[in-house]
Parts: structure tokens; sequence; C-alpha cells
């Protein structure tokens, strides 16, 4: 929108004024952050050598909606701490681990997840569920 | 002798008839002249809607937008722009304003989250024009706000004395 004048006020100052709109907004948004396994207990698994890192971080959006998930591809690691950051007060996150063979297991995080919004979850990989693949890990977070 | 003055006044008419004598006719007109203070402002369009999509725990997000421009031209001296919002903006969000100025003051990043009265954006502005200078608006959101549904807010700029 233009507009554009000259006006003299009663105090004889001169003004000229324009008007612009501003638009704005927060959409809800998650952010999964996992950290390497350097703060996670590390349970040696037979065979496998050294505990591995993960190889990426992950970073997602979500609507209030929807659930949110992402797949991460990790190495034989054996414990992983997740930071879920959210916009939401009220969520719940699910960890589920898949191995090769189809297992699963499902983990939910522990501390007070209804106001937290930063929620950090820790969680093991039993050795029973790991095959000989590189197990899959996948993050659902839902309100 | 008799016939001198009538000799001269038949060359006096002759001379009349062949060079007429120039009537004159003036009017005189009254020009009033006068500068009057001028002071434009212009402004090209609005900015892109701000809207911020991410989250990081412990720390506020920004978004960005410079596409507006504003042009002046004023015939003062030491003028300014100044700023206001019509309506605070949300807890937990800041909106900021920053005027470039190729020929006077910018204040730069100005916060007009609740500047019902407006705030100074571009002191000491003197005689002539500034055309094309940018707008950046900046909205922020702090890691403690949720969701906030579309929302509009309507900023006034003023080139002042």
């Amino acid at each position: 929108m233009l507009t554009a004048g000259i006006v003299q006020d009663s105090h004889g100052q001169v003004r000229s004024s324009a008007v612009q709109q501003v638009v704005f907004g927060v959409s809800i948004s998650h952010r999964l952050v996992i950290n390497p396994l350097s703060n996670a207990r590390a349970i040696p698994l037979a065979g496998s050598g050294a505990v591995e890192g993960v190889r990426a971080s992950l970073e997602l959006q979500g609507s209030p909606s929807q659930s949110t998930k992402v797949t991460a591809d990790l190495d034989r690691g054996t414990s992983q701490r997740m930071t879920v950051e959210t916009r939401t007060s009220m969520q719940t996150v699910t960890v589920q681990q898949l191995v090769a063979r189809g297992e699963s297991i499902t983990l939910s995080p522990g501390g007070d997840a209804s106001s937290a919004r930063t929620i950090d979850v820790d969680y093991d990989f039993p050795r029973s569920t790991l095959g000989q693949e590189t197990p899959k890990i996948i993050y659902t977070v839902t309100e | 002798m008799t016939r001198l003055p009538f000799i001269g006044l038949s060359l006096l008419s002759i001379i009349s008839v062949a060079f007429p004598q120039p009537i004159h006719s003036s009017v005189k007109q009254i020009v009033t002249v006068e500068v009057r203070p001028i002071a434009v402002l212009r402004v090209t369009g609005n900015p892109a809607p701000l809207m911020v999509q991410k989250v990081y725990a412990g720390e506020d997000v920004s978004v960005s937008d410079q596409h507006s421009q504003y042009s002046i031209a004023t015939n003062l001296d030491n003028v300014k722009i100044v700023a206001s919002i019509n309506s605070s903006m949300p807890s937990g969000t800041r909106l900021k304003i920053n005027l470039a100025s190729g020929r006077a003051s910018s204040v730069g990043d100005v916060d007009i989250s609740a500047a019902l009265v407006p705030v100074d954006v571009v002191t000491g502005i003197g005689r002539g024009s500034d055309r094309d200078q940018s707008i950046r608006y900046t909205f922020v959101a702090g890691s403690g706000v949720g969701g906030i549904d579309r929302d509009e807010r309507l900023v006034t700029l003023t080139l002042t004395d």
C-alpha cells in the first residue's frame, strides 16, 4: 500500500506518512537433535568392535495435527541421547528401533514430557534385538 | 510668406501617415511567490510475510525481510523519520525495523514491538532527496513462544520536522 502526502498540522509541523503492513507468524515445529554417543553409556556388542556414533544430526518440522517422523541410519551403537526441541507444550516421543529381521521395540521418554520443551531420552540397544545389518531408528513426535 | 505654413502642415500630414505614432498600453500584475515547507515520504509495497518455522531450545529464532524501500524529498533541514506500530506485538516476540540512509543517520535496528508512540529511525535529514533506501524488518520469536497464527501489524513511517 502506498500513501504519500504533505500535511501541515495546526502546530505548523510538516509531515508525510506511509503505512506498511507487516504479516508474521510462528509455526508449530519440532526439532530432533541426536547427540553423539560420547555422553551415553556404551555397551559393547559381542564381535562388533568399537561403538560408533550417529552419522548425522536430524532436523524436522511438523504441524500441530501431524506426527513427525524421521529415520536415522546408525552404525552399531548401543546407547544414545536424543534431545527433542518443540514449540508444543504437550507431546509424546516414541523411539522405535527396527532391526534387520523385523523386530522392534518402543521406548518412551523419561522426565516430565508434559511441561518440558526439551526432553532428553536415553535408550539402549538390547543385544537380543540386534541383527547383523545396520539398525534403523524411527523417531515419532506427536501431540 | 503665406505658403510656408501650408507646406509645413502638408509635410506633417505626410509624415504622420507614413510613420504613425506608437500607442502605449500597459498593465501591471503582482506575482506572489512562496516556497512552502515540503516533506514527501514514499514506500514501495509491503515486506514479505515473516514466518518463523524453526525452534531451537533456549535460543531466539529470527526471520528478516528487506524487499521494500523508501524514498524521501524535503526542502527542510534537520528532519527525521519516525516509526510506530498500531498494536503491540504478541508476548515473547519482537519486531525490529532498520532503515538505511544515504544522506542522514540511520539509528540501526529499532525495536518497535511496543512503539505505539513514534520512535526515531533516521535522524539528521537535510534538504534534498534520498531515493530507494532499503527497509529491513526482523521478526524474532523466543524459544518459549508456541505457535502463533498468521497475524499482521501496521507500521507507520513518518517524515517530520
